[in-house]
């Protein structure tokens, strides 16, 4: 299974330019994900290095594994455990509360394919932490933990 | 209470090691502060931390809040629910 954009707005609130995933695959909602990402020159985030390169600021591959992270948090409850069914709620909100243990390996290039690994690691009242990396070319450029926090509907 | 002891001193390594807490000498845990708010002063992104140091070190859950109100109540309650989650899982 697949989601496009299109599926993953409906789940969280980022937008163009800052939606920083095309698409999340092989997705266990609750579980684990693999968001996908291709950026263009074009998209506005790059840096330019004196050598003329673009790369990609490193803060932004943890704002995707984190975007990965909250689609496979929240998207159960949008699409069903077992995926593209019809909407069942909307999706609870939720927010990136701790980043630690990140290493970066290498940068990220204009027109690179970079794939954000996300595994939900202990889910703990209203706690997630999720363990992600990110990879090119099957080669781990970065890893992190991510901490989210989903305060539960007061309403019940 | 030897044992007991012995599993207070672990755990307060295991805390501040866990929890980064850079500041903090294992003298400064006293066996009935509170962990939380007023005592150690750890909040609930440290008890997420702390609820995954636990499982790794001992093989012990806890499941939810409640369970982890009561063990971390204070570093002596704490020593009791490992002694006794290991007790039950033949961890001892």
């Amino acid at each position: 299974m697949r989601y496009d954009p299109s599926h993953i707005t409906r789940v969280i609130p980022h937008r163009p330019p800052f939606l920083l995933i095309d698409a999340v695959e092989s997705v266990e909602f609750g579980r684990r994900g693999v968001g996908v990402s291709t950026l263009d020159a074009s998209c506005g985030l790059f840096s330019e290095l004196r050598t003329g390169e673009l790369v990609l600021p490193r803060s932004l591959l943890i704002e995707a594994m984190a975007q990965t992270a909250a689609f496979v948090a929240a998207g159960g409850s949008v699409f069903g455990e077992a995926g593209l069914s019809e909407p069942s709620a909307p999706p609870a909100v939720g927010y990136l509360v701790r980043v630690s243990n990140v290493t970066f390996e290498r940068d990220v290039y204009a027109g690179d394919t970079v794939h954000y690994v996300v595994e939900m690691a202990k889910h703990f009242g209203d706690l997630y932490k999720f363990t992600g990396t990110a990879e090119v070319d099957g080669v781990e450029i970065a890893r992190g933990e991510l901490t989210f926090s989903v305060p539960r509907d007061p309403s019940g | 209470m030897e044992d007991k002891n012995k599993l207070i001193s672990e755990l307060k390594t295991l805390i501040i090691e866990s929890l980064q807490l850079e500041d903090v000498s294992p003298d400064e845990i006293g066996p009935d502060d509170p962990l939380f708010g007023n005592g150690l002063g750890l909040d609930s992104i440290d008890a997420l931390e702390l609820v995954v140091a636990l499982e790794k070190a001992y093989g012990i859950v806890i499941p939810d809040e409640d369970v982890g109100k009561e063990a971390f109540a204070s570093l002596s309650a704490l020593a009791d629910f490992v002694a006794k989650e290991r007790k039950a899982t033949g961890g001892e």
